[in-house]
């Protein structure tokens, strides 16, 4: 290489460089960057459910602990697509693994692909350095809920342990005003990352908790994630039904169909 | 009597070597001061660093800062410590220009979002996360062209452009290499040195 030329084509790169990659410009892996079409996903997942139409049955897809799984979530994407029978699908948290923007990038443009609305919940690894932040921007609250074809879904942080188990998480009060209305719909889908069997599970909310559940007048269903195994039964010591989701990374999903509030579920292969 | 001669060839060994030393006159004295725009080490990033006599070797100490509007929370700093060796050198004229440059980086990102170690925090019982948020390993490749305006005095225009050991971490597990492209683990940055021995 003659050095003249080297110099020419140096200031070319570097001039090349800096027009065509801005996005390579990083500060951080823990800044804020979100593409426009990565924000504000929840109410945008609602308002495209409601525009579907009220249903005289649900069918939904659950995933959880989707982290460093790309290509597992991308194969679950194509295979929900596929199925065209899907009207919705809940992801029970740990959307990413190290809780850094990029991350929430690559899997929110995994997701988009989905057809039909997807809704998450947040999940101790999207809490890590200041991801929950990057968790609000690109979804929005951490408790939320909304009613469809006679279901009420709330979705609820049970991390208690990234809050050091200040007695505030889960929130309780705002659970129980969430299933007050229960008169108004046939089922509640509560969806939260940390089950209440669990060491992160803040353990004086415990009781708390179970009661809440307990106490509404429509029958309630649990689904949590964080465990990466497939697991059902009843909670401790009470009639609520919960189900525990695969990690994405087992290549299998849960299918649940709702009809006039009674839930039938099965666990489905995807390859 | 045995012992006190033993203590002072010790001694005079010592002041010997002490002595050479002072001929030696190790510089601290940096070589050279750099500021640089993004690469993972802050928004903006100053520093200062040395490089070895035949200059295939250069050392860098960073502070970089993210402000607030960038940061998903409150803003924080970067701490850097960068190593590179300059794989040729070329000079043409007042020119030099080094083609490829490759170079580590450990970053440390201040303040009490970030831990160390997972085990150090009171909220998680050991081994809870194996990496730690606060320390990022990168690994990167570059280019620096270098105008010598006096015998001492060179002004530089660098860029570095590589990844860190999440975004590997990422990219590589399971068939992951075929969702993610290389260039979505890519972080660049860019800067200017000014080198005055």
């Amino acid at each position: 290489m003659k050095s003249s030329s080297a110099f020419h084509s140096a200031v070319l790169l570097l001039a090349l460089l800096s027009f065509s990659s801005c996005d390579w410009f990083e500060y951080s892996p823990n800044q804020l960057i979100l593409d426009e079409d990565n924000k504000n996903l929840t109410e945008r997942n609602i308002s495209k459910l409601q525009a579907s139409g009220e249903k005289d049955s649900l069918r939904i897809a659950v995933i959880g602990d989707t982290q460093r799984h790309y290509e597992d979530t991308e194969e679950f994407v194509s295979a929900i697509n596929d199925r065209n029978d899907v009207n919705l699908v809940i992801h029970t948290g740990d959307i990413t693994d190290f809780g850094l923007s990029k991350e929430f990038n690559w899997m929110g443009d995994i997701l988009k692909k989905l057809e039909m609305p997807h809704f998450t919940v947040i999940g101790n690894h999207d809490f890590v350095a200041q991801a929950e932040f990057v968790y609000q921007e690109m979804y929005g609250p951490y408790n939320y809920s909304f009613s469809h074809s006679g279901v009420k879904f709330i979705f609820l942080n049970t991390n208690s342990r990234e809050f050091n188990f200040n007695g505030e998480v889960p929130n309780l009060i705002w659970l129980e005003n969430e299933l007050a209305t229960s008169s108004e719909f046939e089922l509640a889908v509560v969806v939260m990352h940390v089950p209440v069997f669990d060491n992160d599970f803040d353990s004086g909310l415990k009781d708390e908790f179970i009661g809440v559940l307990s106490n509404s007048s429509a029958p309630v269903l649990t689904i949590n994630g964080h465990h990466h195994n497939f697991g059902d039964g009843l909670l401790p010591e009470s009639k609520v039904p919960y189900i525990n989701t695969d990690s994405v990374g087992k290549e299998r999903y849960v299918l649940l169909d709702i009809k006039s509030g009674s839930v039938s579920h099965q666990i489905v292969d995807f390859e | 009597m045995r012992k006190l001669v033993l203590m002072t060839l010790a001694l005079a060994a010592m002041l010997s070597a002490f002595s050479q030393g002072e001929e030696q006159k190790v510089d601290w004295i940096p070589d050279h001061a750099l500021t640089e725009f993004a690469g993972g080490k802050g928004f903006l990033s100053v520093g200062f660093g040395y490089e070895n006599r035949i200059k295939n070797l250069q050392f860098d100490f960073q502070l970089g800062h993210l402000p607030e509007q960038f940061a998903a929370g409150d803003d924080f700093w970067i701490i850097t410590a960068t190593g590179i060796y300059n794989l040729w050198n070329l000079v043409k004229d007042d020119f030099h220009f080094k083609p490829l440059r490759a170079g580590m980086h450990l970053n440390f990102s201040t303040g009490d979002d970030f831990f160390i170690n997972s085990a150090l925090e009171a909220r998680y019982p050991q081994k809870y996360y194996w990496w730690s948020s606060a320390f990022r390993f990168n690994f990167f490749v570059g280019s620096e062209v270098t105008y010598q305006i006096d015998e001492k005095k060179r002004i530089s225009a660098f860029y570095e452009l590589g990844t860190n050991d999440l975004y590997l971490a990422s990219y590589f597990h399971d068939d992951n290499y075929e969702v993610l492209s290389v260039s979505d683990i890519l972080v660049l940055g860019i800067g200017v040195k000014f080198t005055w021995k």
